[in-house]
């Protein structure tokens, strides 16, 4: 899938793989390829600025690990998980429509 | 210079400050730990995408921090103008002092000033939340845009500031040949003249806290300037003009009624005397309100042709286009 085509959606499935468990950006980039079969392959650093915003906007919230290497996880906030329910809903209604014209 | 230093400048490039820079190399140092192959993207590529995404944030809380501070400055003042004499003037002693009725030179100009500062300072900051409101759904605004909430939030706090601080400075300097001709007993004047406003009976709680109030606004509207400065550093990459007066009130209405911002500015400047003149006459003095209306006019078309540029209300303004290519 190119990384246009996700416009619009990146924070939607940011929302998700971090609703499961938290995650440093390393691992939030490896749990979208791996959740998409590797069809989501983003261009790596540009999951990064988007981090920063989710969590600017409080959606995520992040701290400092220091098991073993020095890293920032991620975890979703009680907003971001209201956002990531809008966000479920708009993609059902979206897909649904597109479907129903294409088949 | 390896990648992370290059990203490191590419990111005190774009404007990102210091210790957002440290966070996000410490990022891709762990995510390059983990994968030293990893195709991140280009530094400068990705250090624009941050100034986008934050800069752009940023821009919008900006003006809305600013016109919140300055909106509870205008109510404060409104209490103030309202509750005469209970203003910062009855705390230092004008007001209430026989001698009062002294009126040095100075003080005519300052208060036109003044008056000026207060409608630059209440447009600035109704502009900036204005623009930012419209544009409140775009992921990323173009650099004009932000330059241009940037500087009104900018100036409407610098206006606030000086228009909030105008009022106590010349209270005390006016306050001043009372104070040196009664050194001794000046302080427990000043007591007694405090805890006796305090006791006045009729007041309510609200007027105190309105001149309590003040000081604390001007020292945050003061405060809130280096996030603004930073704000204004850290600006979205995306070439393109800031829009007019018509983007603030937005482009579907402004088509719809053939808006140009010459026609908003004259439209606002003839309502502001309209508006003037009808609270003068239900006030049984039409004149008085209609002379005010005219000056509060005067100052509105001013502003529009001498910062109309500046503050982004006509077209071929300063734009701030750090172009992407």
């Amino acid at each position: 899938m190119k990384p246009e085509e996700l416009k619009g959606h990146l924070d939607g499935l940011i929302l998700a793989v971090v609703s499961q468990e938290s995650l440093h950006g390393y691992a939030v980039i490896e749990a979208l390829k791996q959740r998409s079969g590797g069809a989501l392959a983003l261009p790596e650093g540009t999951v990064y600025p988007a981090l920063h915003r989710l969590e600017a906007d409080g959606l995520l919230r992040s701290e400092w690990t220091q098991a073993g290497r020095k890293r920032r996880v991620y975890s979703i906030t009680k907003r971001g998980e209201k956002e990531l329910g809008v966000s479920r809903e708009r993609w059902r209604v979206f897909s649904a429509t597109i479907e129903a014209v294409l088949t | 210079m390896n990648y992370l230093d290059e990203l490191d400048s590419e990111l005190a490039s774009a404007g990102i400050p210091a210790r957002r820079r440290r966070r996000i190399v410490a990022e891709f140092t762990d995510h390059l730990g983990e994968d030293p192959a990893a195709e991140l993207g280009a530094a400068k590529d990705l250090a624009r995408q941050f100034a986008d995404e934050l800069g752009t944030r940023l821009a919008r809380i900006t003006a809305y921090r600013a016109f919140a501070v300055l909106a509870l400055a205008g109510v404060v003042l409104l209490v103030m103008f309202f509750e005469g004499g209970r203003t910062w003037g009855a705390w230092v002693g004008y007001g209430s002092h026989p001698a009062s009725g002294f009126i040095p030179g100075w003080w005519v100009p300052l208060m036109v000033v003044w008056f000026v500062t207060a409608q630059v300072a209440l447009a600035a900051g109704s502009l900036a939340l204005l623009r930012a409101w419209q544009l409140r759904h775009e992921r990323v605004m173009t650099a004009g845009d932000a330059a241009v909430i940037n500087r009104r939030a900018a100036v409407g706090l610098l206006a606030g500031a000086f228009t909030m601080l105008v009022l106590p400075v010349t209270d005390l300097m006016l306050a001043r040949p009372l104070v040196v001709r009664m050194p001794g007993g000046a302080i427990e004047a000043q007591a007694d003249r405090w805890h006796s406003l305090f006791q006045t009976t009729g007041h309510v709680w609200w007027s105190d806290l309105a001149i309590i109030g003040g000081p604390l606004l001007i020292i945050a509207m003061l405060a809130m300037l280096p996030s603004v400065l930073a704000a204004t550093r850290l600006r979205p990459s995306r070439a393109g003009a800031a829009g007019d007066l018509t983007a603030d009130i937005g482009l579907s209405i402004s088509e719809r009624f053939g808006a140009t911002p010459e026609r908003i500015a004259v439209a606002l400047s003839a309502t502001i005397v309209l508006v003037m003149f009808v609270v003068g006459a239900r006030s049984d003095d039409g004149l008085d309100g209609l002379l005010r209306g005219v000056l509060d006019a005067g100052v509105c078309m001013a502003g529009f042709v001498l910062l109309g540029s500046y503050l982004g209300l006509r077209s071929g303004g300063r734009t701030a286009n750090r172009t992407t290519s």
